[in-house]
């Protein structure tokens, strides 16, 4: 008895060991790092200033699913930038469509995605989160046209002034750090790796000095700690619970429920990722930890689509900003759409 | 002195009510997740920090050190 307990918890380091090496030092950091400068250096009342009553219908959406990919956040914090694209002007397609993809895909989250569970999953996350996001949007505001002239209030958000150089060197900044994370990823020989990060950080540091004051270094450190504190932690225990947990049920324990690419299973999993709430990238480990107890890949994908987007306390609080109505066709289309997508991918890889 | 932390609800909120009571042990801090007054008071990002009704921060978790920091 004993060695098959031993025997699951070398399983277990065996699958962090792989895990750390493999990923967390050349793909995983760089990504915390990216994400933490989203949250504290990126000014985001731009967003609902270009996402003014202005705007064009084929500028607004592409605006508001562009801007979304730059910020790593949960489906709860953005609520009140969503709540002001939606009143000042671009109208309730275009702010669904951002609502949607703000917590759904990120860089961090499709780095997260791609480096623990798989690079297919990663593909999929992204492409069809923003298709989703402006299908959702455009079949939300044809539905519901006649409401939507009824609101247009100013909001009052100018409190923060961009400075003009702000944006060439945040530029530059965020150029340096994704080539940080493509030639930490990047399958070439290890000497060359090393000189090129080395290169590559050095250049950082110089950028850091001459263009950033101190609380903007300050704020940047500190936000991409509470990600590593966030996510870390958890995606260790779930790596090495599923590397456990593998070893001590060969036929898995998820496997008789949701082990099938049905639709019983997708839904399953699609209901569980709506209602549930999560902070924002918690989805990856929970995810990884699920296909270790045997969650067949289609019911898997719908609940890493779903579970992000939304959950029970946003829902409440979208319903006082947009109507019962809507919210209802809102939280609906999102099932739909996820447990399709769950269906065909899993009628795809099996 | 009056502070406020401006959120729906999400564990950055809570973090951020912690970290302004810790920072200002006397002072009253309340907790305001009406999305409506939310949005009136002009906020973008959630967890804000409203001190004596002007917002002083949005979509950041300060540190007790960076509140104390912002309020002097």
């Amino acid at each position: 008895m004993t060695d098959i307990w031993f025997q699951a918890l070398g399983s277990g380091i065996a699958a962090l060991g792989d895990y750390l090496w493999a990923h967390v030092l050349t793909c995983l950091i760089p990504a915390f790092f990216i994400a933490g400068a989203m949250v504290a250096l990126l000014p985001k009342e731009i967003i609902t200033k270009r996402l003014g009553s202005k705007v064009p219908i084929y500028k607004a959406y592409p605006l508001a699913v562009g801007a979304a990919l730059f910020l790593a956040v949960c489906s709860c914090t953005i609520l009140p930038l969503f709540a002001g694209i939606k009143k000042k002007g671009a109208g309730i397609g275009p702010a669904i469509a951002f609502l949607y993809t703000a917590p759904a895909t990120n860089v961090l989250a499709v780095t997260l995605t791609g480096s623990v569970i798989g690079w297919d999953f990663a593909f999929f996350r992204i492409i069809l989160s923003v298709s989703f996001a402006i299908l959702i949007g455009i079949i939300i505001s044809r539905l519901f046209r006649e409401e939507e002239k009824k609101e247009e209030k100013e909001l009052a958000s100018d409190h923060v002034k961009v400075p003009k150089n702000h944006y060439k060197k945040l530029l530059m900044f965020f150029v340096t750090l994704f080539t940080i994370l493509i030639v930490g990823a990047a399958g070439i020989r290890l000497d060359v790796k090393a000189g090129g990060m080395l290169a590559l950080i050095a250049f950082l540091v110089l950028q850091l000095r001459l263009g950033f004051t101190k609380d903007e270094i300050h704020n940047w450190l500190n936000e991409t700690k509470m990600f590593f504190k966030m996510i870390f932690p958890l995606l260790l225990v779930g790596v090495f619970a599923a590397g456990v947990l593998t070893a001590l049920i060969p036929e898995n324990f998820l496997g008789t429920y949701v082990g099938t690419n049905t639709l019983l299973p997708t839904l399953a999993a699609v209901l569980f990722g709506v209602f549930m709430y999560f902070p924002t990238l918690v989805e990856v480990p929970m995810a990884k930890m699920f296909l270790g107890l045997g969650m067949a890949k289609g019911p898997l994908l719908a609940y890493l689509l779903a579970d992000p987007v939304i959950s029970l306390p946003t829902i409440l609080v979208v319903r006082k900003i947009m109507g019962g109505q809507r919210t209802l066709v809102y939280v609906l289309l999102i099932i739909l759409f996820t447990t399709i997508s769950g269906l065909l991918y899993g009628s795809l890889v099996s | 002195m009056k502070i406020q932390v401006l959120g729906t609800g999400c564990p950055k909120c809570k973090q951020l009510v912690e970290n302004a009571k810790k920072a200002f042990p006397e002072a009253k801090v309340e907790k305001v997740e009406d999305i409506d007054k939310i949005l009136e008071a002009g906020v973008m990002m959630t967890p804000a920090l409203v001190v004596d009704g002007k917002v002083v921060s949005s979509g950041k978790v300060l540190s007790p050190d960076d509140i104390k920091k912002l309020v002097k």
